[in-house]
């Protein structure tokens, strides 16, 4: 498993139609095309037209922690006298103690040394203030691929546009870092409960496929066996709340320092997985996967997706990409129409699955006393639900059902 | 423009909807002809605002029959005739103007600094301060997490710190902020501060910011004026005319594209002129809760980010408590469950509640989010921090008394507005949320904008106040009737009387009294249209407004709350150490719900 310890900051027509509109993607073997830069000036590490592995390092930065020494302050004079009295240059490194600024004072007296607090790079010296500006404890960026395919783009210093095949399957949120792992399935059905002792230790570094809900205990044990990260349709919110250490405020996520990474395709509470997006990802198991969790939930929104890359993209040449949202732009509830596959996203029937049936035209007074346009869905067992058109999102997954 | 143009169209281009209203000849007065809406095309195929536009002139073409039209061009489009229509705009799609406030210190320039952006109808992403113990990585980091369009920068009256203020420029530099709307462009600065620390400043910066007179050129004065013109000025150049399609929207327009919360406040105006009283207002979006006191010294916004009913649902619950929200539930429903609920709602933000228990979830989040920001408005309103009790100088804000909480006395009528409250299945239940939410004191009328005009209003406002003010009284607003409370009444035990009334209907109906005891809740109907001449006498020691143990009498309107009486305590938590919450809570709910045959 390698984890991506960068802020994700790609986007996708994919990813924003996907939100945007109500609809939900997962297909097999999609041309997809994805920009992958870094929040910080670094180095790319590959060129235009390397073939890439979803693991594959494409760039890296140094973050650093930044300590500005006040030189002023401590040789208790003016901005300008301690700019002048600065005796190192941005780009220095120094150690703790190593001398900043000196004054010289009248034989040896009103002298005095502003020294370094601590071992770094000098990054900045202002001349306004005379402050230093230490970079301390800096730590690797690195920027993975997650997709395998070729790079066609290179943003210099910040990342690259990389063109492969994959099966995309997107979530609604996600939680924690990149990762990149062998995918593996902990249970047999979309709609199985995870439970700690279908957690073992060979799961480590993996991209792990659960079903309806993963429990607290099985995401302790998926923390404490070193799983990569866990794909599962639904997760109970308290349960969420330990794995973060604090509550969800707002669904704007990606930078959590946590494990396992966690993405939800369904919702919160037990919510059974999409029968077709489970089976697409069974079929993949043993491939390496990449799991972006980052989840934006507004205006430029973005969804948690899996990538389970193809191993060749068959020298797909960029030019003849097509344009993916189209596609992924299929879920406005002003499309809706009989026939088609949904899952029901309103509280009462959440992550029931079936095909429309019928627009009842004019509104539908609803139990709750509120009057919206209906949307009659036809669920397994024949029966015929209506719920407020607002509450069904499209799911956009080919079958072997003939839907 | 053609000023002679039979019909005003007036836009409202938000986040995931582009709404337009057809404004004209309505019987013999100025009113809406008919409303459409299609989606907002900022993003992806699209990534032209005006497409959505041109889809939605379509559908109010067709449903009204306005030849609002051109004939198709080459490519088959059609576009809006100047001859036949002006075009106002408001926006505040890609999310508005996000700004991060910079300042010397928190309580002073960095207030100063969020009042100035937030009255330029700016989203405050963050406010950093000099003086907060805070090491300036994590400041950095914090500015770069903000995302902002622009900054502000203050600090430093005239003259005054220098250094202080340089270091922050130095800090917003090595953030490296760059714009959400052009990826290679760095994001303006707006410097409000020290006018002597100007070029240095700049140096700092590395760029020349957009400067405008320091916002608190010396302690005692406060001058948000000129800054907010400049924020404004960013709004429109750096955020509006990056936004896909939106010169070629300004092209149409009469008059320049208002932010939607500028514009809310200019319609909020329009009703302090015609009610010459105060007017309270929330509008609750789905990530926010803006509060605007309107008044005669103007309007003062507040944004409670981060208290809204969709994405930051969440938030509303997890900052009033989850037992707070689960207190107005007459439905059982466990605490996982709720949250799950909740939770569910924040990442699929557009669904709505189906049952009886899903629509209490959110009116009672509703009530939570008003409370919360009510007393977030509060601290907004304050008195400048750093003015001596006894200084001889002059708010310039136009306020002479202090503000601590809200003057209800002063306040005449509460305006709801957003999705919760004008989608409410019953109005009386808007009314509802509206009374134990803000819990306003005295005498005031409660009304909704149940069309989501209030916007639209204000941009025709700015060039046809009088259609403006038409469109307001007779197709915006709705009366939900009227709240009587007591300002104080504390030496009143639970259960005494806390006043006698009299209702005296305007259209010589029966004349009723009674008696309203601390504690009670009672509904006097009374319908929407209709007034009353209400008489009230209040105890030794209650308030009404007028001091304690004052008569009072006024005209009061109607609505499908009727005249509320409330006697509660103004903090409802102290309720239930007797008479259980829970029995507290249906003898309410039903007291307020009007009876059958009722206007609801």
């Amino acid at each position: 498993m390698r984890r991506s310890a960068t802020t994700p900051d790609d986007r996708t027509s994919a990813d924003a139609a996907g939100l945007a509109h109500p609809s939900v993607l997962a297909r097999p073997a999609l041309l997809l095309r994805r920009s992958r830069r870094l929040p910080i000036a670094g180095e790319v590490l590959v060129s235009a037209g390397d073939r890439v592995e979803p693991g594959t390092v494409v760039a890296r930065a140094a973050a650093g922690t930044l300590l500005p020494v006040n030189v002023a302050r401590q040789l208790d004079v003016d901005a300008s006298t301690a700019a002048a009295a600065v005796l190192v240059a941005p780009g220095a490194v120094v150690v703790r103690g190593q001398p900043l600024a000196r004054l010289h004072g009248l034989a040896g007296w009103l002298g005095g040394q502003c020294r370094s607090p601590a071992d770094g790079t000098v990054r900045e010296v202002s001349p306004h203030t005379g402050q230093v500006l230490l970079e301390v404890a800096s730590v690797a960026l690195e920027l993975m691929a997650l997709l395998g395919g070729r790079v066609v783009e290179v943003a210099e210093g910040r990342g690259v546009d990389i063109v492969g095949r994959a099966t995309l399957v997107q979530g609604i949120v996600g939680v924690g870092g990149e990762v990149v792992g062998e995918l593996a399935a902990a249970v047999s059905r979309h709609d199985a409960v995870l439970t700690s002792e279908l957690i073992g230790p060979e799961l480590a570094g993996k991209v792990v496929l659960g079903g309806a809900l993963v429990t607290g205990s099985a995401l302790r044990r998926a923390a404490a066996v070193g799983v990569g990260a866990l794909i599962t349709g639904g997760v109970d919110d308290a349960d969420l709340a330990e794995l973060l250490g604090h509550e969800l405020s707002v669904a704007v996520t990606g930078h959590e320092v946590i494990r396992p990474t966690l993405v939800v395709t369904g919702g919160f509470g037990r919510v059974p997985q999409d029968p077709r997006a489970f089976a697409m990802l069974n079929r993949r198991l043993g491939s390496p996967a990449g799991v972006r969790a980052a989840t934006r939930v507004r205006a430029g929104a973005q969804r948690p997706e899996i990538l389970v890359s193809e191993p060749d993209d068959g020298g797909c040449p960029a030019d003849s990409i097509p344009a993916v949202g189209g596609d992924a732009r299929a879920g406005r509830t002003a499309d809706l129409r009989p026939g088609q596959r949904v899952r029901l996203i309103g509280a009462t029937h959440l992550g029931r699955i079936g095909v429309v049936a019928g627009l009842p035209p004019g509104r539908h007074t609803f139990s709750g006393g509120g009057r919206h346009p209906a949307v009659e869905v036809q669920v397994p067992g024949g029966r015929t639900l209506i719920v407020p058109r607002a509450n069904v999102e499209l799911l956009d997954a080919p079958g072997d059902d003939g839907g | 423009m053609n000023e002679a143009t039979p019909y005003r169209v007036l836009v409202d281009c938000g986040s995931t909807t582009t709404k337009v209203v057809l404004v004209g000849d309505h019987d013999g007065r100025f009113g809406v002809l008919g409303r459409a809406e299609a989606a907002t095309t900022v993003e992806a195929p699209h990534d032209d605002v005006t497409v959505g536009l041109r889809a939605a002139l379509t559908s109010l073409a067709e449903e009204t029959g306005a030849p609002l039209l051109t004939a198709p061009d080459r490519e088959g489009d059609r576009h809006l005739d100047p001859h036949q229509a002006e075009l106002l705009a408001t926006s505040s799609a890609a999310g508005g103007l996000r700004m991060a406030v910079v300042g010397l210190v928190r309580a002073m320039t960095a207030a100063s600094g969020e009042r100035a952006a937030l009255g330029a109808g700016a989203l405050v992403s963050d406010v950093l301060a000099y003086s907060d113990p805070e090491p300036a990585a994590r400041q950095i980091q914090r500015l770069r997490r903000g995302e902002p369009d622009a900054v502000l920068l203050c600090g430093g009256t005239d003259g005054g710190a220098t250094e202080q203020v340089v270091v922050l420029a130095e800090r917003i530099a090595k953030a490296e902020l760059r714009s959400r709307h052009a990826a290679a462009e760095p994001v303006p600065v707006v410097y409000a501060g020290n006018a002597a620390a100007l070029a240095a400043v700049t140096a700092a910066l590395g760029a020349v910011p957009l400067a405008a007179p320091n916002v608190r050129a010396v302690l005692e004065h406060e001058d948000l004026g000129p800054a907010r013109e400049r924020i404004h000025d960013v709004f429109l150049h750096h955020v509006m005319s990056r936004a896909p399609g939106y010169p070629a929207l300004q092209a149409l327009c009469a008059a320049p594209v208002e932010p939607t919360p500028a514009a809310f406040a200019h319609a909020l105006e329009l009703l302090v002129e015609a009610d010459a009283g105060e007017v309270l207002a929330v509008d609750i979006g789905g990530a926010t809760t803006d509060v605007y006191s309107a008044g005669g010294a103007g309007v003062v916004r507040s944004v409670a980010a981060n208290l809204g009913l969709s994405f930051s649902i969440g938030h509303v619950c997890h900052a009033a408590g989850w037992d707070r929200v689960e207190r107005w539930l007459t439905v059982a429903m466990g605490e996982q469950d709720l949250r799950n609920l909740v939770r569910n709602k924040m990442v699929r933000p557009t669904t709505l509640p189906e049952t009886e228990a899903e629509l209490q979830v959110e009116q009672a989040v509703v009530r939570e989010a008003l409370r919360l920001a009510l007393a977030q408005h509060v601290v907004v309103r304050s008195d400048l921090r750093g003015v001596r009790p006894d200084g001889p100088a002059a708010l310039r804000l136009g306020r002479t008394t202090p503000a601590e909480g809200i003057d209800w006395r002063r306040v005449t009528m509460v305006v709801g507005s957003g999705g919760p409250l004008a989608h409410a299945p019953q109005r009386w239940q808007a009314a509802a949320m509206l009374v134990d939410g803000l819990r306003p004191r005295g005498i005031t009328a409660l009304t909704v904008d149940a069309s989501f005009l209030l916007p639209h209003v204000g941009v025709l406002s700015r060039r046809h106040r009088d259609a403006a003010r038409q469109v307001l009284f007779h197709d915006c607003l709705r009366p939900l009737g009227t709240v009587v409370a007591p300002l104080r009444s504390e030496r009143v035990a639970v259960g005494a009387p806390l006043l006698r009334w009299e209702l005296r209907p305007s259209d010589a109906g029966e004349t009723r009294t009674g008696v309203l005891r601390r504690g009670e809740l009672q509904r006097l109907p009374l319908y929407a249209g209709a007034s009353a001449a209400l008489h009230l006498e209040p105890a030794k020691g209650v308030d009404l407004g007028a001091g304690r143990g004052v008569p009072l009498q006024a005209l009061v309107g109607g609505g499908p709350a009727g005249v509320l009486l409330d006697g509660r305590e103004e903090d409802l938590e102290r309720h239930g150490r007797g008479v259980p919450w829970q029995t507290l809570l249906q003898r309410w709910r039903a007291e307020m719900e009007p009876g059958p045959g009722e206007e609801s």
